[in-house]
């Protein structure tokens, strides 16, 4: 059976040792979570003939992207904007369902924000999202 | 939350407006959905509002909060003496007090994020002598 995003999909940024997560507010979307196929060919004279093989190689996590409706002065959004002008990373968590009971998935990450705006719309930001290594899936904590 | 309620308050709390509207009862001849029977368009008799019901309701959500996607008219009808210049001012009026003013809208258990007008335009009566128009609104509600 299918999950409905809205109530069980979250996307939250870290702060504080140990690390606490807490919600983005106002995204609309996300997609992300991959890593790019790196397949090396290793085909040689033992290969079965007609065929080819490979060897994995190392693998580049995909970025995360997102949108949101511009909050102005939400802490968590402000963290994103003063982490995007200092280049710095945070924690960030795409928690599945419950805190406790739940999925989530874990990765470092410099946000990259973009503004969209509409005179007749509203104040968007598109947000990117590079892990600065392989995201880690686990049981939510 | 009730985006009728939230209308009417904002409707009735405008002095401006409710002095250029016939009185019915005690109040501004403000009604939901029709006029009542005994409201009677006549030579003199002041034009009235009616709040009609939501045309579109839909879910607007984000990851972590709710809302809702409201689109409402809001009709203007008048006695037909030759003249539609009252109604429209009226419903000039209307269009001032929604149109890009979210935080001056009162609502129960939420806050309006948008609301925009479009109008007023021509609005069809089943009565000859009464001339009519609306304008539409489109609120964007979001639960607190």
């Amino acid at each position: 059976m299918a999950t409905l995003v809205q109530g069980f999909l979250k996307l939250q940024v870290g702060s504080g040792s140990p690390t606490t997560y807490n919600s983005i507010p106002g995204v609309t979307n996300l997609n992300g979570g991959g890593a790019s196929e790196n397949r090396i060919d290793s085909t040689d004279f033992d290969t079965t003939p007609g065929t080819r093989e490979y060897i994995n190689g190392p693998r580049e996590p995909s970025p995360w992207t997102a949108d949101m409706h511009y909050e102005q002065g939400d802490t968590y959004q402000e963290a994103l904007f003063t982490a995007h002008a200092a280049n710095t990373p945070l924690p960030f968590r795409v928690l599945f369902g419950a805190s406790s009971g739940g999925k989530q998935v874990t990765f470092q990450a410099v946000p990259n924000l973009t503004l969209g705006a509409a005179v007749d719309g509203k104040t968007m930001y598109s947000l990117s999202l590079s892990p600065i290594a392989m995201p880690t899936r686990g049981n939510a904590s | 939350m009730n985006s009728t309620a939230t209308i009417y308050n904002r409707l009735t709390g405008d002095t401006t407006l409710t002095a250029l509207l016939a009185t019915y009862g005690s109040g501004p001849a403000i009604f939901n959905e029709r006029a009542p029977d005994a409201f009677e368009f006549k030579a003199g008799t002041k034009p009235c509002l009616i709040i009609a019901a939501p045309s579109s309701d839909l879910a607007l959500e984000t990851f972590t909060e709710v809302g809702r996607l409201i689109q409402q008219d809001i009709r203007g009808y008048a006695f037909d003496n030759g003249s539609s210049a009252a109604l429209d001012g009226i419903m000039r009026r209307v269009r001032t007090l929604f149109h890009n003013q979210p935080d001056a809208l009162s609502v129960t258990g939420g806050k309006a994020v948008i609301s925009r007008v479009t109008g007023p335009v021509g609005s069809p009566t089943s009565e000859p002598s009464v001339i009519g128009r609306r304008v539409t609104l489109r609120l964007e509600l979001q639960q607190t």
